[in-house]
C-alpha cells in the first residue's frame, strides 16, 4: 500500500462523478474548482511577486503551533474551503434565479459543451488529487510508490 | 358491421340462448385493422400533455373485451370505431401544449374547431360563406377559451401533484434514510481505513509490498471493497440526480414562478386569438405554424418530466446499478465488520494497536 495506489483509486472514484453527473452539476462544480484553483494561483503569485514570501514562511514556521502541519496541509484546506464556498454560492444563485434552459432540453451544441465540461472536470479532478496526495505523503509519512517523480514535481512546485 | 354480424345480432335478440359467438367476435376484433390503427393512435395520443388526450387514453384502457352478449359486442365495436376516429391528432391537439417536433400536423388550420355545432378544420371555417365575421370570431374566442382552460387545468394538476407528493419539503422516508445512512457509513469506512493505515503499529507491515503478509492482505481487501463501493455510490448518486434534474428544475420553477406561467398562458392565448382573427379577416389559409404558440416549450419548462414523480425512473442501467450498489453496501458492512474484528483481535493478542 502506498500513495500512488491511493492516488489512482481516489481518481477513479472522482472520475465517475464527471462521467455520470448532470450538465448543471458539472457546471457548478467546475465553477467551484475554477475559483479555488484561481485563488491558489493568486496566492502564489502574490507571494512570488512580493519577493519576501511572507505568508509561506509564516505557515511553514508555525509547524508546531499552527493547526496546519505544513504548507501542503494549509494549501489543501484553503483550496477545499474556497471550493465549498464557491460551490454553495453558485448553487444558491442558480437555485433562486431558476431561469434559463430547462435541463431536459437538449439542443445539439449542448452535447459538445457537456463533453468539454466533463473533460474540464477530469482535469480539475486530477489537479485536486495531485494536491491531496502530497498532503497524505507529508502528513502520514507514507511511501510514494511508482509515481514518485510526479509527486516530487508537485511537492517541489508547492514549496 | 358486415351482414353476418348483423344476422347474429338479430338472432341474439330473437333467440338469445342460441348465440355464443360474441366471445370469438370480440377476440377477433383485436386482430382487426381498425384496432391496430386505434392502438397506434393511442400510443401517439399518450405522448401529449393534454386533458382530452388523457381522457381518450383512459377510454381506451377501459375497453372491455370480455363481452357476455351480442349487445355488449356491438357497443364495444362502435366504441372502437368511435375512438379510432377521435384519436386522430387534429381532434385533441392543443397548440399551446405541444413540444417541438411532437406533432405530425403542419398547421393550426388543420385542427378541428367547434363551429356551428360541428367540428370543422379552421382553414375550412375561413372559406365557409354564409356566416358573419363576428360569428366566426366568436367561435375562435370560444375555442381559444377551451385551450386556455385546458392549460390552466394542466398547470393546476401538476402543482397539486407536487404538493400531494410532499415534494415541497424534504421528508424522511425509506429512500432518504438509506442515502443518509450510506453517507455516514462511507465516512466511517474511510475513517477506519485511515486509522488502520496511519495510526496503528500495523503501518510498516501494510506499507510493505501488497499481499506480502496477513495485515497487508486484510487491508488491501478492505481497500478494494471500499473503492468499489464508493465508485458505485458515486455512479448511482450522480446518475439519480441526472435523471431527476428536470423534475427538480420544474418543481422549483412551478413553485417560484407559478404566476409567470399563468401570465405566459394568458399572453399566448391573446396572441393566438389575434392571429386566428387576422387569418379570418384576410381569408388566408394557415400553413406551417403549428409550433408558433407553444405556450411553454421544453427549453423553458418541461411539465412531462413531472411524470417521473408518479412512475419512478424507468432506466434499466440506473436500476441495475442501484440494485448492485445496495447489495455491495450490505457486503461492505460485512467486510468492515470483519476488518474491525480483525483489528480488535490484533489489539487483544498484541496488547495494543498503537505503536
Amino acid at each position: 500500500m502506498n500513495v500512488s495506489i491511493i492516488f489512482i483509486a481516489a481518481l477513479l472514484c472522482i472520475v465517475f462523478y464527471g462521467l455520470f453527473a448532470s450538465y448543471n452539476r458539472l457546471i457548478r462544480t467546475n465553477i467551484g474548482f475554477l475559483v479555488s484553483f484561481a485563488s491558489i494561483i493568486i496566492f502564489y503569485a502574490v507571494e512570488i511577486l512580493s519577493g519576501n514570501r511572507y505568508f509561506t514562511s509564516l505557515i511553514t514556521d508555525l509547524y508546531v503551533v499552527s493547526p496546519f502541519a505544513s504548507l501542503e496541509s494549509f494549501i489543501i484546506l484553503f483550496y477545499l474551503a474556497v471550493f465549498i464556498l464557491a460551490y454553495i454560492v453558485t448553487r444558491l444563485i442558480l437555485h433562486f434565479c431558476c431561469v434559463g434552459k430547462s435541463p431536459s432540453y437538449h439542443p445539439k451544441h449542448r452535447k459538445y459543451i457537456h463533453i468539454i465540461n466533463s473533460l474540464g472536470f477530469l482535469a480539475f479532478a486530477f489537479g485536486l488529487t495531485s494536491l491531496i496526495v502530497p498532503y497524505f505523503h507529508d502528513y502520514f509519512n507514507m511511501p510514494n510508490g511508482f509515481m514518485e517523480s510526479y509527486f516530487a514535481l508537485i511537492y517541489g512546485w508547492m514549496l | 358491421m358486415n351482414s353476418e354480424e348483423r344476422l347474429l345480432l338479430y338472432i341474439s335478440y330473437s333467440f338469445p340462448e342460441l348465440v355464443n359467438e360474441q366471445y370469438k367476435l370480440a377476440s377477433a376484433l383485436k386482430g382487426s385493422d381498425i384496432y391496430f390503427y386505434l392502438t397506434q393512435n393511442i400510443k401517439k395520443c399518450a405522448e401529449f400533455e393534454n386533458a382530452r388526450s388523457k381522457k381518450l387514453v383512459s377510454y381506451y384502457e377501459g375497453l372491455n373485451f370480455n363481452v357476455k352478449s351480442m349487445e355488449e359486442y356491438v357497443l364495444l365495436y362502435s366504441r372502437i370505431y368511435f375512438l379510432c376516429t377521435q384519436t386522430h391528432e387534429r381532434y385533441y391537439i392543443n397548440p399551446l401544449a405541444i413540444k417541438e417536433g411532437q406533432c405530425s400536423l403542419k398547421s393550426i388550420g388543420e385542427i378541428l374547431f367547434k363551429f356551428d355545432g360541428a367540428l370543422v378544420p379552421f382553414n375550412t371555417i375561413i372559406d365557409r360563406n354564409g356566416y358573419s365575421l363576428a360569428y366566426k370570431k366568436l367561435a375562435v374566442k370560444e375555442n381559444v377559451g377551451i385551450y386556455k382552460s385546458e392549460m390552466y387545468e394542466l398547470i393546476d394538476e401538476k402543482i397539486k401533484l407536487i404538493k400531494d407528493k410532499k415534494m415541497t419539503r424534504r421528508r424522511l422516508n425509506l429512500g432518504n434514510m438509506l442515502s443518509i445512512i450510506e453517507t455516514v457509513f462511507i465516512l466511517v469506512f474511510i475513517a477506519l481505513f485511515i486509522f488502520a493505515l496511519c495510526l496503528t503499529k500495523l503501518r510498516d507491515s501494510i506499507f510493505a509490498s501488497p499481499f506480502s503478509n496477513i495485515p497487508s492482505i486484510m487491508t488491501f481487501i478492505y481497500f478494494i471493497a471500499m473503492i468499489i463501493y464508493i465508485s458505485l455510490y458515486v455512479i448511482v448518486a450522480t446518475w439519480h440526480n441526472r435523471l431527476y434534474e428536470p423534475v427538480f428544475y420544474t418543481r422549483r420553477f412551478m413553485l417560484i414562478h407559478k404566476r409567470a406561467i399563468y401570465s405566459l398562458i394568458d399572453k399566448k392565448c391573446l396572441q393566438l386569438e389575434k392571429y386566428l382573427n387576422n387569418a379570418l379577416e384576410t381569408r388566408k389559409h394557415l400553413r406551417k405554424d403549428i409550433y408558433l404558440f407553444a405556450g411553454y416549450n421544453e427549453s423553458v419548462i418541461d411539465l412531462s418530466s413531472l411524470n417521473i414523480l408518479q412512475k419512478g425512473v424507468d432506466n434499466r442501467g440506473y436500476n441495475f446499478f442501484s440494485a448492485v450498489k445496495n447489495i455491495s453496501f450490505g457486503i461492505m458492512i460485512l467486510v468492515a465488520l470483519a476488518y474491525g474484528c480483525y483489528l480488535i483481535f490484533l489489539a487483544f493478542t498484541q496488547g495494543s494497536l498503537f505503536a
